[in-house]
């Protein structure tokens, strides 16, 4: 009797526990769909985030509810097919966004963050309630810019705007005796025409998704790279168009009307802003601001004139020739000079299209090139492109430069003057069209990140922004 | 005169029928509490296999929310996302389905994925060991379906996770 009732009991707790591990398990998928439906809700609030305020400057509605029933049924008639979502998404107001230019002071609710080695990221947030029913849960939606090339992506090949001349030979080549000492990031692998004899190393290698492919990207001891990346974040400088997002890699910010915030035309004050700018279009400029234009073509920029900051180069102009600084002393004080924006917008080809920029000497004056033209496809490679060509190249010491260049719808070429040389690039390069260098024998480029880019730089150049999300308790 | 005694027994003793019934009746709750037993360890596996289930498609909907994709690579038979998951003989079928993405004002058509998950929930002879074949496009691992009489499956889901579409 004894042993039956042991038994019993025991069987009976056996029972019990098992009773109550079905109920748990049962709760388990139920536990599981909500989490999956918090997460489905945080979700469409980044969309909208994304949307409405890292795209454009507009400020997001004070309240947004999201009402499972209001959303369209996309597969009738099954009901299971409507997504797992909460029933409120209450998202606070924000006035400004962090792709602007003028985040540049802490105003409203726009933050400046000091990040690594002096480079500064834009911030602006969000509180987030998700809600269903009265249980709240609040997060914390972080938009934060930064410009991509400050912050180490060196090389950055974007996905065209317009559609290369051919699918099978397109205009967007990658070749060049180049070390990158950063990373680069690929967003449309398959779009690139790659040259095998390239000697392309880089510390990193980004690409937007494996389903694109991969390059043979190799480090600076020739081993093959493979991606460090895992997902790629959601980012965008902007819309590329009216009614366009920018989160599919086109780039657009040298000029762009639907967003003007965040391109460096608007930078240099846009359209009719031109107090302290240069202008130039093809016609005679005997000096202004150590820019001297012959009225044929050829434009000569002083980079050590202490005056300069923007020069808008539209049109006629197929030839710039960037003086740098001859020796050590003016070299050490260009270094402390405000920057250089020199935008160069063609819109329309003429005998003068824009061909090559020189650079002589060294230059340690913190300057931006950006390049934009705006001509449709099946127009010639070789009239989409800015030749970088560097003269005396093989000079000692090596020329280093502090550049960085943005070209949109232009192909950035480098080339030397001279063979057995070397050119060591401070900034990095941002294109749409390919990057692409001559005799990789003979000539060599190194780009290396800029550390010292000082606030103004940091204010001046595009960013990209992206979302984080936080639990605050 | 020889007289007769008859003696009572006092020892207590079980008629043959009486210690049959009490057989019966013990092999009874025993044949009842070994059947119990049975019925508990198959409920028991069953919670594994459900919670284990349950984690896989939190799992899959976590990576696809964190921007994996649900398509298969080049080159690769499974795809990435139920690739960077582990491989569970108990797995019959895992498949995730592009949906329609439900268009809403203001916001646009966040991306949508219908995951679902059919398993054996039941305990089985099968034997852990790698995946040598794979279901192309949705699961790498080796399922027990070779298991005779293993032929009753739960499905876990559809569970829908949506992303921004703006990746």
């Amino acid at each position: 009797m004894m042993v039956m009732v042991v038994t019993t009991i025991g069987v009976a707790s056996w029972l019990a526990i098992v009773n109550g591990r079905t109920m748990y398990t049962e709760a388990v998928e139920d536990g599981m769909r909500r989490r999956v439906a918090l997460e489905n809700s945080r979700s469409i609030a980044e969309e909208y985030m994304y949307r409405v305020a890292a795209t454009s400057d507009a400020a997001p509605a004070a309240s947004f509810p999201l009402d499972p029933d209001a959303i369209p049924n996309p597969n009738p008639p099954a009901e299971a097919d409507q997504p797992d979502i909460v029933e409120q998404v209450q998202i606070a107001a924000n006035a400004d966004g962090p792709l602007e230019a003028s985040s540049t002071d802490p105003i409203s609710r726009v933050n400046r963050l000091g990040m690594a080695e002096g480079i500064d990221c834009y911030q602006t947030f969000y509180n987030v309630a998700l809600g269903r029913g009265t249980n709240q849960r609040i997060r914390r939606f972080e938009l934060r810019g930064r410009s991509p090339i400050l912050y180490g992506d060196l090389v950055t090949l974007h996905r065209p705007t317009l559609t290369p001349g051919s699918t099978s030979s397109p205009d967007i080549r990658f070749r060049g005796n180049v070390n990158v000492k950063g990373r680069t990031v690929l967003w449309r692998p398959d779009m690139i025409d790659y040259d095998s004899d390239s000697l392309f190393s880089s510390n990193e290698y980004v690409l937007k998704s494996r389903s694109y492919g991969d390059l043979p990207v190799y480090n600076s001891v020739g081993d093959r790279l493979r991606p460090s990346n895992f997902p790629f974040k959601p980012t965008s400088a902007g819309s590329t168009a009216a009614g366009d997002l920018g989160f599919d890699g086109r780039l657009s910010t040298v000029e762009n009307a639907s967003n003007p915030i965040n391109t460096l035309f608007g930078r240099i004050g846009g359209v009719g802003g031109t107090v302290g700018r240069v202008e130039a279009n093809g016609d005679a400029i005997s000096s202004e601001r150590g820019v001297v234009s012959n009225g044929s073509g050829s434009i000569s920029i002083d980079l050590s004139e202490s005056s300069l900051s923007k020069i808008y180069i539209k049109n006629n102009t197929r030839t710039i020739t960037l003086n740098g600084q001859a020796d050590d002393t003016a070299f050490d004080a260009a270094a402390d000079l405000q920057p250089v924006i020199l935008v160069i917008i063609q819109d329309g080809l003429t005998s003068r299209d824009l061909d090559t920029i020189q650079l002589t000497h060294r230059n340690s004056r913190r300057l931006i090139v950006a390049v934009k033209t705006t001509i449709d496809a099946g127009q010639s490679a070789s009239r989409l492109r800015a030749k970088f060509r560097w003269m005396n190249s093989n000079a000692s010491p090596k020329p280093t430069w502090r550049l960085i260049a943005i070209a949109e719808n232009t192909e950035i070429r480098f080339q030397h003057d001279a063979d057995n040389s070397h050119v060591t690039i401070f900034g990095g390069i941002r294109t749409d069209r390919g990057f692409y260098s001559d005799n990789v024998d003979t000539k060599s480029f190194t780009i290396e990140r800029e550390t010292n880019p000082e606030s103004t730089l940091t204010a001046l150049l595009d960013r990209n922004v992206w979302l984080e999300s936080y639990n605050p308790d | 005169m020889r007289t007769r005694i008859y003696r009572r027994h006092n020892r207590a003793g079980y008629t043959l029928v009486e210690a049959a019934v009490a057989a019966t009746v013990l092999l009874i709750a025993v044949g009842a509490a070994c059947a119990l037993s049975l019925t508990m360890i198959t409920q028991e596996e069953i919670h594994v296999r459900v919670s284990r289930a349950v984690n896989l498609v939190e799992n899959a909907t976590q990576l696809y929310h964190l921007g994996i994709d649900t398509e298969v690579p080049s080159g690769s038979t499974d795809a990435t996302v139920f690739s960077l998951l582990p491989p569970d003989p108990m797995v019959s079928s895992f498949t995730a389905t592009a949906q329609t993405s439900p268009a809403m004002t203001g916001i646009g058509a966040p991306q949508q994925v219908s995951f679902a998950l059919t398993f054996f929930p039941t305990a089985d002879p099968a034997v852990w060991q790698p995946a040598t074949t794979s279901f192309s496009g949705t699961w790498g691992g080796r399922p027990d379906t070779a298991v005779a009489g293993n032929s009753d499956t739960r499905t876990i889901g559809p569970v829908k996770a949506v992303r921004p579409s703006v990746r």
